[in-house]
């Protein structure tokens, strides 16, 4: 069951998290889930669902970002 | 319990809210300093609700509406829902923080109602000047995004009503122009209080309650109906793939693979398989992919949905990180607005051309063809930078042939009249501006013309950089129609008799993707910009309109005895 999260912005990190399904940069606010093994950043459940009935099904397991 | 809106009064205020994105741009247009507000109009304005969803827009820049719900998100994000203060004007131009690319200026101002924040307005602008590697930024063969221009994360530049002068100096010590800069800053301030005296006198006829219940309700119908839209496309896995030509920095090509999904009233338009992020300025950030993508379904549906944050939440845009849809900091990022937007918008027509094919078109030209200058007016020996950009043929579609010469369709902006470029800017006059026949793809419905423009320079020196695209590889027709012309771009040398590309002439790596070259006195550029794909197989064309088009010149009489088969109506013009 996954949950709202919050990251932290920073100035100093040259690289910057995203989405696991989409690729949309998360800013703050994300949602945090366990998908396929791993702990994932995703924008909304939504796209937690979409990377378990769409993603996995075509491309498999995606290496955490 | 829910209020119940009576349908008239959502259509009183949505039209409101229309009405006051239109004047907004209005303000802009007729109090700004550069040609590429006021002329070009390549800006937009939209409001917002506090969580910061779009409530209204106007008919203005679609890539740059696209984008702005992602850059007003991130700034809502990043200064969180306490940040704001009666007064306050943010700043935004960081593509990697949720904006279009560096010359894109968001302004931001919260509006608030018995001290509570009820709203945002916002606009974004293409400043003509942004302190880029060369004048006018859109650097062809920049190399990473601080080449681009002076990046502004979100940050205030009014606090409290008050100007932040240290914020101001900044901006205003990076840009060449900043007078220009200050002046288009203030127009866009000054549309900024326009919108929140008018949301104010909403909230006053209306009541914030019946406003913000409006509000919601108008958002569910624009969802509900842009579903209903897209339930009508039979569901289906659709493909397509094209390419970006050259990045300014090697000669290759970048292929743009689309898988798009129509599921009910989902849409998944999925990019994976895309050619990894290029090293110069073509890559397109995550905001604009999307923004494309929407654009492309606001094309191809009900234009009477009202267009607010209810249209975009039936699509999920799936973009790689590290690709040409999706680039990772710092690559450089200026094309992907301007050359790479309008191929992906084009892409879902391409893919959905089986399906749908009375609402879909051919590709266009797809190139905004950005040229940049700029150099010291001799006349004030003050600075001068502008942004040139052109038309294309647009592509043809079920009934109706393709537009001639129109800002392709990411921007729905408009060139700089000849008299403006020739009165603002002293570096060039213009020798001679027209279509080009032959130019738009043959088909049933035929592509639309490009166009070709030729200036002489008229001061000792002047830097231009260049950005176009579709110089190599046609636009493609559909379902029978054939490709529309590529355009070019070329130097003749003062004294010299000779049509030179960049290549052959400055030894840049690409014929139309570099910056800072020095023309001089008496040197003359020219710019082909190329023509819209045909629909449909052209031997179905209409004869009578393909009669017109050889008596206005668009269709040579060849063209209409070979492409068109039309032997008894060659000699006739």
């Amino acid at each position: 069951m996954g949950e709202w999260r919050e990251t932290e912005i920073s100035y100093l990190k040259a690289n910057r998290a995203a989405c696991e399904l989409c690729g949309h940069p998360i800013a703050r606010r994300y949602w945090g889930a366990e998908a396929d093994g791993a702990e994932r950043m995703f924008c909304s459940p939504d796209h937690e669902r979409l990377y378990n009935d769409y993603w996995l099904p075509r491309y498999g397991r995606k290496a955490v970002t | 319990m829910s209020t119940v809106i009576d349908p008239v009064a959502l259509t009183v205020v949505d039209n409101y809210l229309t009405s006051c994105c239109r004047d907004m741009g209005v303000t802009m247009m007729t109090t700004a300093y550069s040609p590429i507000f006021n002329e070009s109009l390549d800006f937009s304005c939209v409001i917002f609700d506090p969580r910061g969803n779009m409530l209204a827009q106007a008919e203005f820049c679609p890539s740059q509406i696209g984008t702005i719900k992602f850059t007003v998100d991130w700034t809502i994000e990043e200064l969180g829902p306490d940040g704001f203060d009666e007064g306050d004007i943010v700043i935004h131009d960081d593509p990697y923080r949720g904006s279009g690319h560096v010359p894109e200026h968001m302004l931001l101002k919260p509006v608030f109602w018995e001290g509570a924040l009820v709203a945002f307005v916002a606009n974004v602008a293409h400043m003509s000047e942004v302190g880029a590697k060369t004048p006018g930024g859109l650097s062809g063969d920049a190399t990473e995004i601080y080449q681009e221009g002076l990046l502004l994360p979100p940050v205030k530049i009014k606090r409290r009503g008050e100007d932040v002068d240290d914020i101001w100096k900044i901006i205003l010590s990076n840009h060449r122009t900043p007078r220009v800069t200050l002046g288009d800053f203030r127009a866009m301030i000054g549309s900024l209080d326009m919108a929140e005296r008018r949301i104010h006198a909403l909230i006053a006829d209306y009541g914030l309650d019946f406003v913000q219940a409006a509000a919601d309700e108008l958002m569910a119908i624009a969802e509900r109906r842009m579903r209903a839209e897209i339930e009508a496309i039979p569901d289906g896995t659709y493909t397509f793939e094209d390419a970006i030509e050259d990045d300014g920095i090697t000669d290759r090509d970048y292929p743009i693979k689309l898988t798009l999904t129509i599921d009910g009233g989902e849409v998944i338009a999925d990019f994976t398989g895309s050619a990894p992020q290029a090293v110069g300025p073509v890559n397109a950030i995550y905001a604009v992919t999307a923004s494309a993508i929407y654009n492309a379904f606001l094309h191809l549906t009900d234009p009477t949905i009202p267009r607010n944050e209810g249209c975009y939440r039936p699509f999920t845009i799936i973009a790689p990180p590290g690709t040409i849809v999706n680039c990772s900091f710092p690559a450089p990022v200026a094309g992907g607005n301007t050359e790479t937007s309008p191929r992906l918008t084009d892409m879902i027509f391409g893919a959905l051309q089986h399906a749908i094919p009375d609402r879909i078109a051919a590709s266009c030209g797809g190139t905004s063809s950005p040229f940049l200058f700029g150099g010291i007016d001799p006349r004030t020996g003050e600075p001068y930078a502008h942004f040139h950009f052109e038309g294309v043929g647009w592509g043809g579609r079920r009934g109706l042939d393709g537009n001639s010469m129109v800002v392709t369709i990411n921007g729905n902006c408009r060139n700089t009249p000849v008299e403006v470029f020739e009165t603002r800017y002293p570096a060039f006059r213009i020798d001679s501006y027209r279509l080009v026949p032959d130019s738009g793809g043959p088909g049933e419905f035929r592509g639309g013309l490009g166009g070709e423009r030729i200036f002489t320079v008229t001061v000792p020196e002047v830097t231009v950089s260049a950005l176009l695209n579709r110089m190599k590889t046609e636009p493609w027709g559909v379902l029978g129609g054939g490709e529309g012309a590529v355009g070019g771009l070329w130097v003749r040398r003062a004294g010299t008799a000779e049509w030179r590309t960049f290549v052959e002439e400055f030894g840049t790596m690409s014929p139309s993707k570099f910056s800072g070259v020095t023309l001089r006195d008496g040197d003359q550029v020219r710019i082909l910009m190329p023509g819209g794909g045909g629909y449909g197989d052209p031997r179905l064309r209409d004869p009578e309109s393909v009669r017109c088009d050889v008596a206005e010149g668009f269709v040579s009489a060849d063209a209409a005895r070979a492409v068109y088969g039309l032997e008894s109506y060659a000699g006739e013009a």
